[in-house]
């Protein structure tokens, strides 16, 4: 439902004193949802009204013609060059003066047929108006010459669109919109004027309903003596097209118009082509329609169709045939004011696979009780327009299928009940009265509701309820806050994560105390740096522990002792940092350590013990896990007595110390029972829940290149130094940098070690060259040379 | 050789060529450059010229047949070929695949991870706190003032020199839900799992276990709504439907208080060892939040209220899972812990 915004503040006393915006939200609250507001259209403000004052052929032969054009008194009379065939003396015509900008070119004074034309006499199609362009546009008398052209039209609106429920279908007239934003402003609603010229001629159009249930009432009205060259008004042409409708004929003009109108669909026959009576029935087989959008349909008993004596005239409510169409030769029409089911005609139409402005509003239904008034309103616009004489309304109705009006009960307790908030009875009484309820008072606390004929959605209290809510505004009723509702509490559901994914690599979980005995947590952390439990049950539970090394190692021995000759075990819990209780310093860690082989005895793995790149490897995917790539870990021999020296690492998670990873000091082993190799992980639980939140960025649709490059440099140097330094070229269109084979043995000097990187380049935005690729490259061999000595090997 | 004997004994030639490359020989020794068809073609030119039309085209009806034969032996070999070779790539598909070996959670945290389920799953946060708790927040925020005789109920750890009782292990996860309070406002709903620690050690009590205790609070919340929650929650934690008692009790941080029976997972309350011949287990405490707790976390006790329950994880994994020495739980015995993957 499309309208334009002047239209419908028209209907509203006093006009509401606010802009299109606010009164586009007032509708969206109200549930008629706001899906566009368009400007009606904006007009240099050069083009202006001119008065034809005199005409003269300008060469003798032809349509052209030289004319004098009156600006208003204050301006000297124009000349002006047209070759319009409606330009005549007398006319308000629309003109673009010299300056005016049509679509951005500017009209400047021409030289015609060997006069200046001061401007241009324009049509609706130059001027984006409407579809007329041989014609130029011909403005009612009363428009004042000199005034802006978009001023006289009332440019200076706005098309309103609203994206309506299938449920308000008396919305899909300006009418229907207009009650209930009276309503809900506590504006009076003014309904247009119709005064309907006295009936001149006697034609009846005789009606009969053979399908009642389908079609249970039947206006018809015989206009005659259309005016050959009327024309729809500039005024009425202008709502139509902000409503995004053309112009196609002044009768038909006006049944569209008073559909938008009042939502009450019309029809338009010519008179000539009806023979006999109209009658409303079911079709028959071999009956056929050629519909006015050219489709061919064939009727059956299941299919409405308005008929004369003979033949159908129309789909009923839907569309109608185009021989029973009017045409510019018609001269006199007969209006269709009818009343159909929604049901059946929704399913003809859905049948059909044809939706029009007419069915749709049938389909969701239409006010019974505005039949009359939209007859009234169509034939006096017809007379109005068309220049046309009235006959009387003749009407066929069957009482017992028209809908009957519905009441419900009403209780201020429901009210409260379903909103939530209490509402003033007062307001309640008020609104429901200004939407077309009609309310009686029942007792203290309900009301008998009588639903206006108008609404088709009211199906019961609850109803009910939501129009005082509607009315009320959404925005006004408090929220009751949800008990309880918070966010994922990240830690928690990140220690779960964790503790899935770890046990998914192949841990198992232990929980073992909080508190060990003095000697062992000692193994852990330097001996009197423990928080010490005042009265411990046993000496064996004395000291709070400062990592989960010591009682992982505790539950290893014990398997160990108990026959198992491998183990992968981990903890998740808090550790205790200060030496004196301190609230903050018990942060949760996650450690995990593997003793034995690497793999579990199988006839299809070669054997071989776990070492520092196994655990390392599991370390790296519970980092990836949490979103941490690789570059922003950094790895640095750890000097930790735990650690075997020359086989730890303290690892750095985006410059903050994670934790550490080790294959433990054999001593160490050797103190804690444990005659095997074990390698050992604890990292700081903070560290992997400080999840970021990722970008995206499209992947690329071009072609990776890679290319292999292997470097000779000192067999000291950490092999992540290198990839910093290619990776310090911060070329964008390096993505990737591996190192995929490290070598040092024959052939090379037994300082160098040779470690091959693979580079892998991309763009998002093209296929790189391979000139590009190479000048890539040689940028990274000497940053390569310059930071870390590095030399090619090799050709 | 007449044509016709050429072509039956390369026939059976074809026939009985066993692999590929004597089937090439076959057919080098008919239609190579030397076989048999290859001569009798050359010998055409000295055939009367009436003679060489049909003999010309009996060759070559013959070589076509040859060929055809051929081939079809030829595929017939190859798909032979290709079944044998696949033949002895086959596996004993028997054999264990390639794999770590298999990771597991602690019946605890299974336990752990069932009850936060439901308790989320009704729209209560899940909340964490420090377990080296002040005596404030362990004792004093929740109506146990100091020498209040209620604190002999808990057999407190303390920690730091002797004498100092500023700081303890929490002997409940209470504490959390008081700084839950503080920090935040009404309406609440929220459970706080995690490590507790009383000095008391048997088969059933461990001086370090894992309680979890839940809070609501919101307008007109009593004694009816906590009862409602407790038996939907046990009777969804246990999977069956269990009779629930409620008896009068006291904790000083909830008035009026109740400890929680539920009938006896294992007799379903016939009577048994695990529930003494009474049919009932004492599963947790609760009762409805004592508006001086809601007080001195500064919660207005007119306009809100509430309830509060409390019951050991432990507890519940035992009578889950039928264990019956809680130390089991923390002696992380392989042979013990991977039992419970295959429940």
């Amino acid at each position: 439902m499309k309208f334009s915004e002047s239209w419908l503040r028209s209907f509203l006393e006093p006009e509401p004193d606010f802009g299109s915006e606010r009164l586009a939200d007032r509708l969206t609250m109200l549930g008629l949802e706001v899906d566009a507001i368009e400007p009606a259209g904006s007009l240099h403000e050069r083009i202006v009204v001119a008065e034809v004052k005199s005409v003269a052929p300008l060469i003798e032969s032809g349509q052209v013609k030289s004319c004098v054009l009156s600006v208003g008194t204050s301006s000297p009379n124009l000349d002006i060059v047209c070759a319009a065939p409606n330009l005549r003396v007398g006319m308000r015509a629309a003109l673009a003066q010299v300056g005016a900008e049509i679509d951005g070119n500017r009209i400047e004074a021409r030289e015609m047929h060997g006069m200046v034309s001061q401007g241009m006499l324009v049509s609706e199609a130059e001027i984006g108006l409407g579809d007329e362009a041989g014609e130029i546009i011909e403005l009612d008398d009363s428009s004042q010459p000199g005034a802006t052209l978009s001023e006289v039209l009332g440019l200076d609106d706005a098309c309103i669109s609203l994206d309506l429920t299938p449920d308000r279908g008396d919305c899909l007239g300006v009418l229907g919109v207009a009650r209930d934003l009276a309503a809900s402003l506590g504006l009076k609603l003014k309904l247009p004027a119709v005064e309907v010229p006295r009936e001149s001629i006697t034609t009846r159009m005789p009606v009969r309903l053979d399908a009642e249930e389908a079609c249970a009432r039947f206006l018809a009205s015989v206009c005659e003596g259309l005016d050959p060259a009327a024309k729809s008004p500039l005024w009425l042409r202008e709502r139509l097209r902000r409503s995004g409708l053309r112009s196609i004929h002044p009768a038909v003009d006006v049944t569209n118009y008073v559909m938008l109108e009042l939502g009450r669909p019309l029809h338009a026959f010519d008179y000539a082509k009806i023979d006999g009576d109209l009658i409303v029935r079911h079709g028959r087989s071999g009956e056929q329609l050629k519909l006015i959008d050219g489709k061919a349909v064939s009727l059956d008993k299941d299919l409405l169709a308005v008929c004369d004596s003979h033949k159908p005239l129309s789909l009923a409510g839907i569309m109608g045939d185009a021989a029973s169409g009017v045409t510019a030769e018609t001269r006199a029409v007969v209006i269709e004011c009818a009343w159909f089911n929604p049901r059946l005609l929704g399913r003809s139409a859905r049948r059909l696979g044809i939706q029009t402005d007419s069915s749709m509003r049938f389909e969701r239904g239409t006010d019974p009780a505005l039949m009359a008034f939209g007859m009234d309103r169509a034939r006096s616009l017809i007379a109005q327009v068309c220049g046309a004489r009235l006959g009387p309304v003749t009407t066929a109705e069957s009482a017992q299928h028209l809908p009957q009006r519905v009441s419900y009960k009403l209780r201020m307790s429901q009210v409260k009940r379903l909103i939530g908030q209490e509402i003033e009875p007062l307001f309640i009484e008020n609104k429901l009265d200004r939407l077309g309820f009609m309310l009686t008072q029942s007792d203290e606390a309900s009301w008998h509701v009588e639903v206006p004929s108008h609404r088709f959605d009211i199906e019961g209290e609850a109803d009910l309820v939501e129009e005082v809510a509607r009315l009320h505004g959404f925005g006004q009723i408090p929220d009751i806050p949800c008990a309880g509702m918070r966010g994922p509490s990240r830690r928690v559901t990140t220690t779960r994560q964790l503790r899935e994914f770890v046990a998914a690599l192949g841990y198992r979980e232990v929980i073992s105390y909080s508190f060990l005995p003095e000697r062992s947590a000692s193994m852990a952390a330097a001996p009197d740096s423990h928080l010490k439990l005042q009265n411990p049950m046993s000496s064996d539970q004395a000291v709070m522990r400062r990592s989960l090394l010591p009682g992982l190692l505790r539950i290893l021995a014990g398997n160990l002792a108990r026959q198992h000759t491998r183990a992968r075990l981990f903890e998740l819990g808090r550790v205790f940092l200060a030496k004196d209780a301190d609230i903050e310093a018990q942060p949760m860690r996650l450690a995990g350590l593997h003793c034995g082989e690497q793999w579990p005895e199988s006839w299809g793995q070669a054997r071989r013990s776990v070492d520092f790149f196994d655990i390392k490897g599991d370390v790296e995917r519970l980092l990836a896990f949490n979103g941490w790539e690789a570059r922003a870990n950094a790895w640095q021999p750890s000097t930790d007595p735990l650690c075997h020296p020359g086989r730890g690492a303290s690892i750095n998670v985006d410059g903050r110390h994670a934790g550490l990873v080790a294959e433990l000091h054999p001593g160490l082993l050797r103190q804690a029972e444990i005659d095997k190799p074990v390698c050992f992980f604890e990292i700081n639980v903070d560290v992997l829940t400080r999840r970021h939140i990722a970008t995206f960025e499209a992947p690329s649709r071009f072609p990776q290149v890679r290319r292999d490059i292997a470097v000779l440099v000192n067999r000291n140097l950490p092999v992540c130094k290198l990839l910093d330094a290619v990776r310090q070229t911060s070329d964008e269109r390096l993505r990737e940098a591996d190192v995929f084979d490290i070598y040092q043995d024959e052939g090379i000097d037994a300082h160098d070690k040779s470690v091959a990187i693979r580079l892998t380049f991309q763009t998002s935005g093209r296929t790189l060259k391979d000139d590009e690729v190479a000048t890539c490259i040689a940028q990274i061999l000497a940053v390569l040379k310059q930071e870390c000595d590095a030399r090619l090997r090799g050709p | 050789m007449t044509i016709p004997n050429i072509e039956r004994a390369a026939l059976a030639d074809i026939n009985n060529a066993d692999t590929q490359s004597n089937l090439q020989l076959v057919r080098a020794k008919y239609l190579g450059r030397k076989g048999s068809l290859t001569q009798l073609r050359r010998g055409l030119k000295s055939l009367p010229v009436a003679a060489r039309a049909a003999q010309g085209r009996e060759i070559n009806v013959c070589a076509s047949n040859l060929s055809e034969a051929i081939e079809s032996r030829m595929a017939a070999l190859e798909q032979s070929a290709l079944d044998e070779n696949l033949s002895r790539e086959a596996l004993d598909v028997s054999l264990p695949g390639r794999h770590q070996s298999h990771g597991g959670l602690h019946p605890l945290t299974q336990v752990l991870h069932r009850i936060e389920d439901i308790f989320v799953g009704a729209g209560f946060d899940v909340v964490e706190g420090p377990e080296i708790e002040t005596d404030y927040y362990n004792f004093t925020a929740l109506n146990i003032p100091p020498d209040h005789p209620a604190r002999a109920m808990h057999d407190t750890f303390y920690l730091g020199d002797d004498g100092n009782t500023e700081f303890v292990l929490r002997t409940h996860t209470s504490p959390a839900q008081v700084r839950t309070m503080e920090a935040r406002e009404p309406p609440l709903r929220i459970i706080s799992p995690g490590r507790v620690y009383r000095r008391d050690s048997d088969i059933t009590h461990s001086p370090m276990f894992h309680q979890v205790e839940g809070l609501a609070i919101d307008r007109d919340l009593g004694l009816a709504h906590l009862k409602g929650v407790i038996s939907d929650f046990l009777n969804r934690f246990f999977e069956m439907p269990l009779a629930v008692r409620f008896r009068p009790s006291y904790f000083p941080f909830t008035e009026p208080s109740a400890e929680v029976d539920v009938q006896c997972v294992h007799c379903k309350g016939a009577g048994c060892r695990s529930c003494k011949y009474t049919g009932w287990l004492e599963v947790m405490g609760c009762g409805v939040v004592n508006p001086r707790v809601l007080h001195m976390s500064g919660i207005d006790s007119e306009a809100w209220s509430g309830y509060a329950f409390g019951f050991g994880v432990d507890r519940l994994a035992m009578l889950y899972f039928g264990v019956a020495d809680l130390r089991q739980f923390y002696a992380g015995d392989l042979d013990f812990l991977t039992q419970f993957d295959r429940l």
